[in-house]
């Protein structure tokens, strides 16, 4: 059963940034969930409270001077044109 | 299997009575994405093989940074992951030499760059491509 649910959820998959806003995963059993659920309904962990999206966007490496999301490859922001510094290691994001 | 990366997607094995399951998991959010059912392979053949070939369908491949992502976190119109293709707005300048780009330009005009991949909620297509798996 618990198997069948994970299917489920699998049909229920969109993609996009308000998909992404729209669900969590559990960090016990990697199901994705609700966004607005507190429990996780497969194996009852306490859920996380950033959804997918929000856990992506603090990893992501952003522009420092608008903050926008960018690619590791940019060198430029394609939202404001600022240039981009090479990427250090252990750097602190400024947004 | 993919070209560039790891073989498969990261998984974790549960062993039952009538076989193992494997369960596959997105390598960018760790989303749960398929499970398998139970797989006892005679001879000892490559479980795992069996497994991802199951799984395969439900996963995308990013050929540029050759991790295996869930459809949530896969960009369809750039074929590459939300990492290394960040959805946001259309881009106003090119990511490679800065140069301003006007609206609807396929390519920059300075430098060249094919700017169709770069995402934006407006290049995302509404169902995902059979070639986008």
């Amino acid at each position: 059963m618990l198997f069948l649910k994970y299917r489920k959820m699998d049909a229920d998959c969109a993609f996009g940034p308000d998909a992404m806003r729209r669900v969590k995963v559990c960090p016990g059993c990697g199901a994705a969930v609700s966004a607005g659920k507190r429990r996780c309904p497969v194996c009852g962990a306490r859920l996380p409270g950033e959804t997918v999206y929000q856990a992506w966007i603090s990893r992501q490496p952003r522009c420092g001077s608008c903050c926008a999301p960018v690619s590791p490859a940019d060198h430029y922001c394609p939202h404001c044109g600022a240039r981009l510094p090479a990427a250090a290691p252990g750097e602190k994001k400024p947004c | 299997m993919g070209g560039t990366g790891k073989e498969t997607a990261g998984h974790r094995v549960f062993p039952e009575k009538g076989g193992n399951r494997y369960r596959f998991f997105c390598d960018l959010s760790g989303m749960a994405v398929y499970t398998t059912p139970p797989l006892r392979l005679p001879d000892g053949g490559n479980e795992l093989a069996a497994a991802w070939a199951m799984a395969r369908p439900h996963f995308n491949h990013c050929p540029r940074c050759g991790r295996w992502v869930s459809d949530l976190l896969f960009h369809p119109a750039a074929g590459a992951c939300v990492a290394c293709a960040p959805w946001e707005d259309p881009p106003r300048f090119c990511p490679r030499c800065g140069a301003p780009v006007r609206e609807n330009e396929q390519t920059c005009r300075a430098c060249g760059m094919d700017l169709r991949d770069l995402g934006g909620e407006e290049n995302a297509v509404s169902e995902i491509p059979e070639n986008g798996r």
